[in-house]
């Protein structure tokens, strides 16, 4: 039995055969047979799967492995500080009223006030802000969904409306632009834009100044300071101390480490509090923060890799498709399916170019969801909680987690004999924001938790501290986009030019011939060298150089098979039946020429991936912090000790070839007429 | 037949201008000028704190280097020095800086006599004390010498006195060569090359490949220095290569679908994805002197450090050469395994499965004689197209093992070329490879028609 057919695909096979042989008609197509053919060829199948598997990985990386939260659901604290100053900034320049001194006690407190007021104010007023502002910069980092969109717009109307050369000396000017703006005589709809936001903003400013109240008391920090009142001048030095180094080494810096568990961070605060405040700080009454949903990583996708996903989804649910395309015959068919396969994902990703709307949003995430900048009731995370360009210094060359023990000395403090009781909670409490510091990445706890054993280093870091897991992830997308670009190009060349020299013959023959010599005579990798080196290393040059230093060898093999065909009784019919040159020959040659043409693009493949990752260890790969896997490799020649570095990408690089090789092989063997069995 | 060998062979040189041409303009346009790249060496581009005299030392480095002139007159030099012809150009800026200068000169001697007359003294003085040896006759020779480049420099600082003549000069420039007489040339006839080292009146020196921008040396000496050592690797490389897998391509062909067939189809397939850079630091790390398992191999270069009282045709000497070529010989080798017994196994089964083979089974000959002597003959014919490529191959070289292996061959020396736009070692090593090439395509193609008399090239 051969290999991958289950027992009923066997019997509906030999079912078809039968009646093939009975009433002589073959329902399958060209392709159908090749296809049969290929997967008799188990290694050819198991190449095929793998490299599937790498394409899914390439094109998902962003799911994968993302620093950035999939799905968010709370707010910001920052911002809403943020956006409170700009308001009162705001105000105090627009109407003339100076700016309010912080912690200004307003009365009315005890009123619960919902912020969504606030947040719906403020969104308009950014506009306002933003339209006349520099400092729209520091509030780029809010992301409020709906916010967001209308800033951009107001702020791109603005800009079309004014100038370049007012609009610079706008950015530097600070905040009187828009009472200049609207002496420049703004256009109707953002002037009423202007005026339903400072309505607002007005009324809802006195609210703003008590979501800061209820922030500032919030702090840990501010605890302390009403604490030292409190306590006795002996224990108010230990705890200023406590406080320090607390400060130094929590409150500053902590959230560059590895953050703790938000529980156990969550524990530490109310053990501060029990052990250390006697009295209890009273929750601030009535004032709540509106969450919202946000989906930050999915934002970040552009259309292009939006493309694929959709293609890749696409593709993998044809076999639902049923009777939705059924043709007359099988040719029908697959006409009705690669056109439905090419239309959905192109038009996905233009409506997503189009029609969502776009905004860099630089938050840290991993650190503000641990030190209070953010609050979140519900997250979904990649598994890969790294960035690709996250650099950690205090984590480089580290190796992969199940590697030897490379468990770091912890310096052990002891408690001294004879210390109070304060100290001693000073004490442990240290130990405990010790173990804190040193402690993995954060487990996510509920169900983000499952997946906790996932976000650790399981290739190490490099040089500088980043994961390269991730970088590996990532890396795949360049080595493999520029395998097929490459290829892609090369082809598409080849086949015309080989086409055209084998079908005319003659002095077209001799022509081409030449022009192909005189490529093939250039010794490929210098040229390619010469030309990055010339126009810059990016990756579309890259793509671009091999593409036109590759066609010669696929031109020489379409023009064989078009030497060989063109004397063939069905090309004599089809001029006999008076049609065109060009009809008869990518009609009807074409076809059954392209089975060398697969096998060179699947080798092809193969070495222009190897030709990207020499480019890359030599230098002259894809600029910097992009990833690649060559130059991951090349970044191992600092130092051969942190073997990990050597080992993942090249066997990377090599598991990839090897597999293209493989399914070329597959390919090849499978439209040989002679190994048919 | 004759006539088609005959045709290929007049397309060569064609071919061969139209690749000239092609490198030439490549390299030309790329960014980067070579006499930039010698003034300010640095990546950062220091600003020189002189600017005057790094113009200077700028443009006469441009002159040196033929590039001030158009490029097809820089293109037509480069031909003819390679004919051995020396293709004269005259340069209207070089004419009008000559007759600037002894303008000055003039000035400067009519209006400063005494001056010259006291430096005059001194040069002589000067000389005398230096070169005590030589003739009265040659040392006022060398007196004047020194005296003429002396009034040389002070006139050429005399110039902005004269602003009104050289404006005068300037315009009769203007009006014989046109607005831009500063980049006019124009051919001044041939004569014989006399660039080479040591040459001498008369003698035709051809295949001059001008001389490197870096150290100003012959391109052929340079070339002279590091095929050799490319060259040994590359012979090894294929020598190696094709002993060990045209049995292997056999074998499979015979053995065709059992085991060992698979087992080596699979072990070659493996060794050819391997890149190679990442198997040579492997081995490297692993199998060389600085290695962590076991230390057998040279770390790089291709000859041992001599001691005192050793040469280089020592046996100890030649055998630690040899242990120092293993490495990079097997890192050459080894991707090419896969590849040439792959194509030894196509054509041979092609031909195994002909009448002929089983006319010779029927005939009662042994196994080993019908393969051997019956189907390989006719097998061989994939490794026809092979042959084309290995001529190009053996003047090239791996710019990354060489790299790796600290080996100065041609490959690391056409990559420092290309980065510090050595143009001269550029266009002789692209031209000399695709001489080669067209030449091993031409025989191939020649092969193949010797070989399979259905193969024919005619047209439509």
């Amino acid at each position: 039995m051969a290999g991958g057919e289950s027992q009923s695909e066997a019997r509906a096979r030999s079912e078809e055969r039968s009646r093939e042989q009975a009433t002589g008609v073959v329902d399958r197509t060209y392709f159908d047979l090749v296809i049969g053919q290929f997967k008799k060829n188990r290694l050819a199948v198991f190449g095929l799967r793998v490299i599937t598997f790498l394409v899914l990985v390439a094109v998902f990386a962003p799911f994968l492995a993302n620093s950035r939260p999939l799905v968010f659901h709370g707010y910001r604290y920052k911002s809403y500080l943020a956006a409170y100053d700009q308001l009162v900034y705001a105000h105090g320049d627009l109407f003339g009223v100076g700016r309010t001194p912080e912690g200004l006690d307003l009365p009315g407190m005890d009123e619960p006030v919902s912020l969504p007021g606030l947040g719906s104010v403020y969104q308009k007023e950014i506009a306002d802000w933003d339209a006349g502002t520099q400092t729209w910069k520091q509030v780029r980092n809010v992301s409020f969904g709906a916010a967001e969109p209308l800033m951009n717009r107001l702020r791109r109307r603005i800009e079309e409306e004014i100038p370049k050369l007012e609009k610079d000396n706008l950015w530097a000017r600070g905040f009187r632009k828009v009472s200049w703006l609207r002496k420049q005589g703004l256009p109707s709809d953002i002037e009423r834009d202007l005026q339903e936001l400072l309505t607002i903003a007005r009324k809802n400013l006195d609210q703003g100044y008590r979501a800061k109240a209820e922030l500032r008391q919030r702090s840990l920090l501010q605890q302390f300071k009403s604490l030292k009142a409190e306590v006795s001048s002996e224990d108010r030095k230990a705890i200023a101390a406590f406080g320090k180094r607390y400060r130094s080494s929590i409150g500053a810096d902590f959230h560059t480490r590895d953050p703790a568990t938000l529980a156990e961070f969550d524990e530490l605060l109310v053990e501060i509090r029990t052990r250390l405040i006697p009295k209890s700080i009273k929750q601030p009454q009535g004032v709540t923060f509106e969450p919202h949903w946000d989906f930050p990583a999915i934002r970040q996708l552009e259309a292009l890799e939006v493309l694929f996903i959709l293609l890749i989804l696409v593709g993998a649910s044809v076999p639902l498709w049923g009777r939705f395309v059924k043709g007359e015959r099988a040719q029908d068919e697959l006409t009705r399916k690669a056109i439905l396969i090419a239309v959905i994902p192109i038009v996905g990703a233009l409506l997503w170019a189009v029609a969502i709307p776009k905004y860099s949003d630089s938050t840290d995430y991993q650190a503000g969801m641990v030190n209070g900048d953010l609050a979140t009731s519900f997250r979904v995370m990649a598994p890969l909680r790294y960035g690709v360009n996250d650099n950690d210094p205090t984590k480089k060359w580290a190796a992969p987690w199940w590697y030897g023990s490379d468990a770091k000395e912890q310096k052990v403090k002891t408690l001294p004999v004879g210390a109070t009781s304060l100290e001693r909670d000073l004490f442990v409490l240290e130990q405990r924001i010790e173990k804190l510091k040193n402690a993995p990445q954060a487990s996510e706890g509920g169900w983000n938790g499952i997946l906790d054993f996932l976000n650790r280093h399981h290739m190490g870091t490099d040089g500088t501290g980043r994961d390269l897991t991730t970088r590996m992830i990532w890396g795949s997308r360049i080595s493999l986009s520029i395998g097929f670009v490459a290829v892609g190009i090369y082809i598409f060349i080849g086949i015309v030019l080989g086409a055209l020299a084998g079908y005319f013959g003659g002095w077209v023959d001799m022509l081409i011939s030449r022009v192909i010599e005189v490529v093939i005579c250039f010794p490929t990798f210098f040229l390619i060298l010469t030309v990055i080196a010339f126009i810059g290393p990016s990756i579309w040059n890259i793509m671009v150089v091999i593409g036109i230093t590759g066609w010669p060898g696929v031109a020489r093999l379409v023009r064989g098979e078009f030497l060989r065909l063109r004397s063939r009784d069905f090309v004599t019919a089809g001029t006999a039946l008076g049609f065109g040159d060009v009809r008869i020959i990518f009609r009807h040659i074409l076809p059954n020429a392209l089975a060398p043409v697969l096998v060179a693009a699947t080798f092809g493949v193969a070495s222009a991936i190897l030709v990207e990752s020499s480019l890359s260890f030599l230098g002259f790969g894809v600029k910097v912090p992009t990833p690649t896997w060559g130059s991951v490799l090349s970044s191992a020649r600092e130092s051969y000790k942190f073997w990990w570095i050597t080992l993942f990408p090249g066997f990377a690089i090599f598991l990839t070839v090897t597999m293209y090789n493989l399914v070329g092989e597959g390919i090849r063997d499978a439209v040989d007429p002679k190994l048919r069995q | 037949m004759r006539d088609y060998i005959l045709r290929r062979l007049l397309l060569v040189p064609i071919t061969l201008f139209g690749i000239s041409v092609i490198t030439f303009i490549i390299i030309q346009n790329a960014p980067g000028d070579p006499a930039e790249m010698k003034v300010s060496p640095g990546v950062g581009g220091e600003q020189q704190a002189d600017k005057s005299v790094s113009k200077e030392i700028y443009e006469r480095t441009l002159e040196q280097f033929d590039l001030d002139k158009p490029i097809h007159m820089q293109y037509v030099r480069w031909v003819g020095r390679l004919c051995g012809v020396d293709v004269r150009v005259k340069g209207a800026k070089k004419t009008y800086k000559a007759e600037v200068q002894a303008l000055l000169v003039e000035k400067y001697r009519a209006a400063h006599p005494a001056e010259i007359e006291t430096q005059r003294a001194k040069a002589r003085k000067t000389v005398a004390e230096q070169n005590a040896d030589l003739s009265e006759e040659d040392q006022l020779a060398r007196a004047e010498k020194q005296l003429d480049d002396w009034i040389n420099a002070q006139a050429k600082e005399q110039r902005f006195k004269y602003g009104a003549e050289i404006d005068t000069i300037r315009t009769k420039f203007r009006a014989d060569y046109g607005e831009d007489f500063e980049t006019y040339f124009s051919w001044d006839g041939l004569a014989l090359n006399r660039y080479k080292d040591g040459a001498k009146e008369g003698e035709w020196y051809p295949l001059d490949f001008g001389r490197s921008f870096k150290d100003d040396r012959e391109v052929i000496d340079v070339l002279k220095e590091k095929v050799p050592r490319s060259l040994e690797l590359s012979l090894f490389s294929i020598f190696l290569a094709y002993i060990i897998a045209i049995p292997l391509g056999i074998h499979s062909s015979v053995s065709q679908g059992k085991l060992s067939d698979q087992v080596v189809t699979t072990t070659l397939f493996v060794l050819y994805s391997l890149p190679s850079f990442w198997v040579a630091i492997m081995l490297l790390l692993y199998v060389s002197k600085g290695g962590i398992f076991v230390r057998w191999f040279p770390v790089g270069g291709l000859w041992p450090e001599l001691e005192p009282g050793q040469t280089q045709t020592d046996p100890s000497v030649i055998l630690s050469h040899f242990k120092h070529l293993i490495l990079p010989v097997f890192c050459l080798t080894y991707a090419s395994f896969a590849y040439i017994s792959r194509q030894m196994r196509a054509g041979m089964l092609e031909v195994i499965r002909q009448d002929f083979i089983r006319t010779a089974r029927a005939k009662g000959l042994p196994e080993s004689v019908v393969i051997l002597k019956h189907a390989l003959r006719n097998g061989m014919i994939p490794l026809v197209t092979i042959v084309a490529v290995i001529l190009p191959s053996l003047i090239g070289g791996s710019v990354i093992i060489e790299t790796i292996f600290n080996i100065d061959g041609v490959g690391r020396l056409s990559f420092t070329a290309i980065l510090t736009r050595d143009y001269p070692i550029i266009m002789a090593i692209f031209t000399l490879s695709a001489l080669l090439t067209l030449v091993g395509i031409l025989i191939s193609d020649v092969l193949y028609v010797m070989v399979d008399p259905q193969i024919s090239f005619e047209g439509k």
